[in-house]
């Protein structure tokens, strides 16, 4: 595999600029919110010049939304973009991004959901840019988010491992939620991945995702759990499930049953199917997208141990200076 | 990609036929509406099997994939049987896939009828083994109306060609469904062979060894409860992998509860019509582009032969539909 191309980490003044590759954010207010958190971090904000276009279900016409994103790209002062919200959109902006600028000039790139489309396709089309999966700023409405997000795009060496379950002597852990996995041993690999609707709309595209001896990582937020059922087929019909190293699923926060006629969890059918595919894997682990948040960097090595399902970060995720 | 089998085209049906009813996807929602299925099947003079497993539960499945498969493939396995009819869709066709046995299929071809999630049998069928598959009513929904039925019968029964398709007759209603039957977005002529179906299944293919191939086709699709933005991340998915690139003509059917609000699953808040988006998609094509005919999750629902030909004709005032080759042998 060759080198991760990693951006530089942000550091006191770094600009950063807030788009809206998909859909709109409901208000200017929000707009302001936003800002003020990035500012909060010690970053300063540009704001794309069409974030609060609307075009139906857009933020702004394709070109208006592409505009924002390419600027953003290749004004070589920009250091990080930051996603302000998912929706839908993002699918129809990939044909047109300035990858080659970004692989000769890598920036920090975060965001989730509908935007995991943009991630996947810079991550591919740029040979390997690192980019991060983590709360779009309109889901970052609490301390623990804000920090995390900032430990992210800041940090020099590896990341803080993320430890799925909770801790009775920590009073930070929700202790509602519980990771469960199949893991014998210690899994390594590169992580990719991302809200799975958004990751399963790149199949049979050049966009398409390649998950051998990967970490892969899935999550989705509001859907409807045979459908989902079904983006999990897709993956294994294809064999992207099996080839990766270990499959980490997230915890689906307000993912629902169809009626009252299907009694599966969304978690029963997703042990059901790694159990008969006898490929390790975690479920319920904090993702984001409603759920407890994570950062996780797309491309870099990870560890996903045996013990508790923790993820150590193997790599730092950004170029050291 | 591999080059396409020969078209093989299943014997019609005739009275004193056994048709195999199976549930290859989700169960029926109460046991007793088979018996529905069986009423009408005795009008047409049919007998039936039933699948071991056609009233297992498994989830949202009729059984686990092992018992669904089992009676898929003991369908088509009985020389007796002449048809196989799953009782719904639902969920669960494309699990099945990786195990499904071709071969027995392409030895013994016979009628394979259904739309939604049999859409994911429908066209690994036909392209794998080049067996005319039909995109119709299940056998829980072929007499939904008079429409669904005689359109079902004409497909299965007579030997003629399919010809041209007739909108339902509104008779009298004064306050009809939108879209009218035929929204042409784009104007032009096409002609080839039929493929399509349930366009999340379409997507569930993608990426896949049976991932949809619309080369020199007319490309039919539909769905049932996705908003327009969901629809359009799934056309946009179909673009991107160059899925209209060579397409001879686009039909698009009515696609039942896809208006803004009306999934009930609600995800944004702004929208755009179905109409509007499409025709953003859409209408940069240099083929006969069609919206709002009746066929999939619509009540009223005409049967299409997939691996059939058919031209697709709309110029101001004329519009055609016409399967014009026969699909049955």
């Amino acid at each position: 595999m060759t080198a991760a191309i990693k951006p530089r980490a942000l550091k006191k003044d770094s600009v950063v600029a807030l788009l809206a590759p998909s859909s709109r954010p409901p208000s200017p207010v929000e707009v302001n919110r936003c800002k003020a958190l990035v500012e909060k971090m010690g970053f300063k904000v540009v704001v794309g010049k069409h974030v609060l276009d609307a075009h139906g279900y857009m933020a702004g016409t394709d070109a208006a939304r592409l505009a924002d994103l390419n600027e953003a790209i290749e004004d070589d002062s920009i250091e990080g973009i930051f996603m302000l919200c998912g929706g839908y959109g993002a699918l129809r902006l990939l044909p047109e991004i300035n990858y080659r600028h970004l692989s000769k000039n890598p920036k920090v790139i975060i965001g989730s959901g509908d935007c995991t489309a943009i991630l996947l396709a810079v991550h591919k089309m740029t040979g390997g840019m690192v980019v991060f999966y983590g709360p779009n700023l309109n889901e970052v409405v609490d301390k623990r988010g804000f920090e995390l997000v900032k430990e992210a795009v800041c940090t020099r060496g590896s990341l803080t491992a993320i430890e799925p379950n909770f801790d009775f002597n920590s009073p930070e852990h929700d202790l509602k939620s519980y990771c469960h996995s199949s893991i014998e041993e210690d899994v390594e690999g590169v992580l990719l991945g991302g809200n799975l609707t958004s990751l399963v709309s790149l199949m049979g595209t050049a966009y398409q995702i390649e998950t051998e001896s990967r970490l892969l990582f899935l999550n989705d937020n509001k859907e409807r759990n045979d459908i989902l059922d079904r983006w999990l087929t897709n993956l294994t019909v294809c064999g992207a499930m099996q080839a990766a190293a270990a499959v980490i699923y997230g915890e689906f926060h307000d993912c629902y049953q169809r009626g009252a006629y299907s009694m599966h969890s969304i978690y029963e059918l997703i042990i059901e199917r790694m159990d008969r595919l006898q490929s390790p894997y975690a479920v319920g682990f904090p993702l984001g997208e409603g759920g407890r948040p994570s950062v996780l960097p797309i491309g870099i090595r990870a560890r996903l141990g045996k013990n508790n399902a923790g993820l150590t970060f193997l790599e730092a995720a950004v170029e050291s200076d | 990609m591999d080059t396409a089998p020969d078209t093989i085209k299943p014997g019609s049906l005739r009275a004193g036929d056994t048709v195999g009813i199976v549930a290859p996807s989700s169960p029926m929602f109460e046991d007793g509406q088979i018996e529905f299925t069986f009423a009408w099947l005795k009008k047409l003079g049919l007998k039936w099997k039933l699948g071991r497993h056609l009233k297992d539960h498994h989830g949202d499945l009729a059984g686990v994939d092992e018992a669904r498969l089992e009676d898929f493939h003991e369908m088509w396995a009985d020389k007796e049987v002449k048809a196989v009819f799953p009782i719904r869709g639902g969920n669960g066709s494309v699990r099945l896939l990786p195990h499904i046995d071709f071969e027995l299929i392409r030895n013994n071809p016979k009628v394979l009828i259904g739309f939604s999630d049999i859409t994911g049998l429908l066209l690994p069928i036909n392209q794998k083994t080049g067996l005319i598959t039909f995109h119709g009513p299940t056998a829980g929904s072929f007499f939904d109306s008079e429409y669904t039925f005689n359109n079902f019968k004409r497909a299965l029964f007579d030997t003629n060609p399919i010809g041209a398709i007739e909108d339902p007759d509104d008779g009298d209603n004064f306050a009809p469904e939108y879209p009218p039957y035929r929204l042409v977005l784009k104007e032009g002529e096409g002609d080839g062979p039929l493929v399509g179906g349930c366009l999340t299944l379409i997507r569930q293919l993608m990426g896949t060894e049976y991932e949809i191939n619309t080369d020199d086709k007319i490309f039919f699709f539909e769905d049932v409860g996705e908003e327009p933005h969901a629809i359009d991340q799934m056309v946009t998915q179909l673009l991107l992998a160059g899925k209209f690139d060579k397409v001879k003509g686009v039909v698009i059917g009515e696609c039942f509860d896809c208006k803004p609000g009306k999934s009930r699953r609600n995800r944004l808040n702004l929208n755009f019509s179905m109409e509007r988006m499409l025709k953003e998609k859409l209408s940069h094509l240099e083929v006969p582009v069609v919206y709002g005919m009746r066929f999939g999750h619509s009540r009223c629902k005409f049967t299409i032969p997939i691996g059939a030909r058919a031209r697709l004709k709309t110029d101001g005032e004329t519009f055609c539909f016409d399967i014009y080759e026969a699909c049955l042998s």
